[in-house]
C-alpha cells in the first residue's frame, strides 16, 4: 500500500495554483520531491501534514485522509520549511513539549527526546535558548522534534538548509540509517544533488504539476525524444594532456563515422560526449572502436542520467 | 489526557513569559497606584464611610472590570491563535495528537486561568490600597443598605465575578481574532462604542453589552452598587431586574463565542498572511 495517495489533487491560493491536477502514489523508503523554488513541493507537504485542505481531489496518508485526525498524525513527523519557533525555550524544553503533546508521558518525553537530540548531534547545545542558535543548530533541533516520538514517516521540507557541508553529509546518513530502520522519508529539496545523494526515487514537480516520478535512470531511459549523453574519459599517455589532445581527435574522428552517434562534443582535452539516439549500441561498440585508435580509457559513463539533467529536460531548461 | 496537559502547562508558561504581560501588570496596578497617589496628595480625601464606598467601587467597576479586564483579553485574545499562526509555531501544534479544536479550547482556558488570577490580584491591590489604614467595618452615612460597611465580602463578590468577565471578553476577542482582518481595530471599536458608551447610556440598550451580565451578578450580592449608574428608578427597576440572572447570558456569550472559533480553527487552513504557494 503506497504510504501518501493524491487523486485527481488540486491545491490553489485564491487565483495562484500550488498543485495542478496531482495524482501520485508514494511509496515507501526515502522518496525526494524536486522542483525549483515555487514549484508546489512545500504544497504537497502541507497537504500531507493536514496543514492545507484540498481544494479539488484528495489526499490519503496511510490509507485515512490527514485533515484533524490526530491518530494519522501522531504517526508522522515534519520538519517544517523556515524557523518556526518558540524562541524562549531550550532545545531540549521545545522537543519533550512536543514529545508529550505527541501522546508521551513526561518521563517518557524525556527519554525520546534525549535520544532524539543525541541523534541529531545537538546534545551540548540542547540546553541554551533557541533564539541563540545558528541556522544549522534549529535545522537540527527541528529534526529532533520530528524524530522525537518515533513516527512512521518524516516529511523534511528542505531539511539541509543552513547546514555547513558536513552537518550535510552527517544529515544524509542519518537519513538513510532511519531509512534502514523501515521508516518512510518524504524529503523535499531544490538543490537537486542533495536529493540524489540520499535516493533515486524521486518525484518531480514543475508548476503545480508532477513532470516525474519514479527511479531517476529510468525516468532518463523513458525519455526517447532525447538525445542520451555518453561521456568518453581517457587516461593519460593516450595524447591527453592539455597540450596534446590528439588521442581524443583521433576517437572523435572515428565516432564521426558511426552510424549511430548522432553527435560528439569535445568537453576537454581528454573528455569527449557522445550524442546517440541507441545509448546500448554506442555501449557496445564503444571498446571496439577505441582499440582501433589505441587509447587508453580511463571512464565511460552517461552524462545525462543524473537527477540535474533529467529535470532540465522536463523543465526545458539546459542541464 | 497527557497532551491535553502538555499544552495547558506550556500555554500558562508562554502568557506568563510573554513580553506584553509588564502592559498588562501596569494596566492592571493603575487603579490602585492612583488610590495610593489620591491617599498621599490629599489625606483625608477617602477616608470617610461613602467617600471609601464610592472610590472603592468606581476603581472595581469603571477602571477593573470596564478598563483593565476588556484591555487585557483584549490583547491576549486576538493574538491567541493568530500569534501562533503568525510565527508558523501552529503547524506544530496541528499536527500531534490533538483536535485543532481542542488546541484552540485548552490555548483558551489556559490563558483564561492566567488572566483571570493576574486581574484577581488587581482587585486585591485595589482593596488593599483602599482600605489600608481604615478600620472595619466602615459606618455609612446615608445608605441604608450599607449600614455598618464591610468591603471584604464585596471583595470576594469581585474575586468571582473577575474570572467569569474574563471568560467573556477572551472569548469574545479570541473569536474576533480569528474571523476578523484587523482584530485589534474592531476589538478596540466594540469596546470603546459596546462596553464603554452603550453600557453607560441611560437606555435599555445597555444590556446589550457584555458587562450587563456581569452587572446583574454583581448586583445580586450587593444590590447598593446601582448607586453608582445614577439611573432613573423605573429604568433601574427594569433593566436590573432582582429576579435576573447574569450567569445565563454571560454563559451564552461564553459558549457561542469559543464555539465559533473552535469550529472556525477546525475547518480553517490558518495561514499565515505571508504564505508560500511552493
Amino acid at each position: 500500500m503506497a504510504v501518501v495517495e493524491l487523486n485527481h489533487l488540486s491545491k490553489w491560493y485564491g487565483e495562484v495554483i500550488g498543485l495542478n491536477d496531482v495524482t501520485l502514489a508514494i511509496e515507501g523508503g526515502i522518496t525526494g520531491l524536486v522542483g525549483p523554488n515555487g514549484a508546489g513541493k512545500s504544497t504537497l507537504m502541507g497537504l500531507t501534514m493536514g496543514q492545507l485542505r484540498p481544494s479539488r481531489g484528495s489526499i490519503r496518508v496511510f490509507g485515512k485522509g490527514v485533515w484533524d485526525n490526530p491518530r494519522v498524525l501522531s504517526r508522522l513527523g515534519y520538519c517544517p520549511e523556515g524557523d518556526p519557533f518558540w524562541p524562549s525555550l531550550t532545545g531540549r524544553r521545545f522537543v519533550v513539549f512536543l514529545a508529550r503533546a505527541s501522546g508521551l508521558s513526561l518521563r517518557e518525553a524525556r527519554r525520546a527526546a534525549d535520544r532524539a537530540i543525541e541523534l541529531t548531534g545537538m546534545t551540548e547545545h540542547a540546553d541554551r535558548a533557541i533564539r541563540g542558535y545558528s541556522k544549522g543548530m534549529r535545522q537540527r533541533i527541528k529534526l529532533a522534534q520530528t524524530l522525537a516520538h518515533s513516527p512512521e514517516l518524516l516529511v523534511l521540507d528542505e531539511p539541509f538548509t543552513g547546514a555547513d557541508p558536513v552537518g550535510r553529509h552527517e544529515l544524509a546518513n542519518l537519513f538513510r540509517h532511519l531509512a534502514d530502520e523501515g521508516i518512510d522519508i518524504l524529503v523535499s529539496s531544490h538543490v537537486l544533488h542533495e536529493v540524489e545523494s540520499l535516493t533515486r526515487q524521486i518525484v518531480m514537480i514543475d508548476h503545480g504539476r508532477v513532470v516525474a516520478q519514479g527511479d531517476t535512470r529510468r525516468v532518463r531511459r523513458d525519455m526517447h525524444d532525447r538525445l542520451h549523453a555518453i561521456r568518453v574519459r581517457l587516461a593519460g599517455g593516450s595524447g591527453s594532456s592539455d597540450r596534446d589532445d590528439s588521442g581524443v581527435r583521433r576517437l572523435a574522428v572515428r565516432l564521426a563515422a558511426v552510424k549511430s552517434v548522432a553527435g560528439l562534443k569535445v568537453v576537454s582535452a581528454d573528455t569527449l560526449v557522445v550524442e546517440t539516439a541507441v545509448p546500448d549500441q554506442v555501449y557496445d561498440g564503444l571498446p571496439g572502436w577505441v582499440l582501433e585508435e589505441n587509447v587508453a580509457v580511463r571512464e565511460i559513463a552517461a552524462a545525462d542520467d543524473n537527477l540535474e539533467a533529467v529535470f532540465g529536460y522536463l523543465t526545458q531548461q539546459n542541464p | 489526557m497527557g497532551p491535553l496537559l502538555a499544552l495547558f502547562g506550556f500555554t500558562i508558561r508562554s502568557t506568563l513569559l510573554a513580553r506584553k504581560l509588564w502592559a498588562v501588570l501596569i494596566m492592571l496596578a493603575a487603579p490602585s497606584m492612583l488610590l495610593v497617589l489620591i491617599r498621599l496628595v490629599e489625606e483625608d480625601a477617602i477616608s470617610k464611610g461613602r467617600e471609601l464606598w464610592e472610590a472603592y467601587h468606581v476603581m472595581n467597576q469603571f477602571l477593573i472590570l470596564m478598563v483593565a479586564v476588556p484591555l487585557v483579553c483584549m490583547v491576549y485574545g486576538v493574538s491567541l491563535i493568530s500569534a501562533e499562526v503568525e510565527s508558523r509555531t501552529f503547524v506544530y501544534l496541528v499536527t500531534r495528537r490533538m483536535r485543532r479544536a481542542t488546541v484552540f479550547l485548552i490555548k483558551y482556558v489556559a490563558t483564561a486561568c492566567v488572566l483571570a488570577l493576574l486581574c484577581d490580584a488587581g482587585a486585591v491591590s485595589v482593596y488593599f490600597a483602599t482600605f489600608s489604614g481604615v478600620d472595619l467595618p466602615v459606618p455609612v452615612a446615608g445608605n441604608p443598605a450599607l449600614g455598618q460597611w464591610n468591603p471584604t465580602h464585596e471583595l470576594m463578590v469581585y474575586l468571582a465575578v473577575i474570572p467569569a468577565a474574563v471568560c467573556g471578553f477572551l472569548a469574545l476577542f479570541a473569536m474576533v481574532g480569528l474571523l476578523a482582518r484587523k482584530p485589534l481595530g474592531v476589538s478596540a471599536f466594540y469596546w470603546v462604542m459596546v462596553e464603554l458608551i452603550l453600557s453607560n447610556m441611560p437606555t435599555g440598550a445597555r444590556v446589550y453589552s457584555l458587562l450587563h451580565p456581569l452587572r446583574l451578578m454583581m448586583i445580586r450580592e450587593m444590590p447598593g452598587v446601582t448607586a453608582l449608574y445614577e439611573l432613573p428608578q423605573d429604568l433601574l427597576n427594569r433593566v436590573y431586574r432582582p429576579d435576573q440572572s447574569g450567569l445565563i447570558p454571560l454563559l451564552i456569550v461564553i459558549l457561542v463565542s469559543a464555539g465559533i472559533t473552535a469550529w472556525a480553527v477546525s475547518v480553517r487552513e490558518l495561514l499565515p498572511t505571508k504564505v508560500s504557494q511552493d
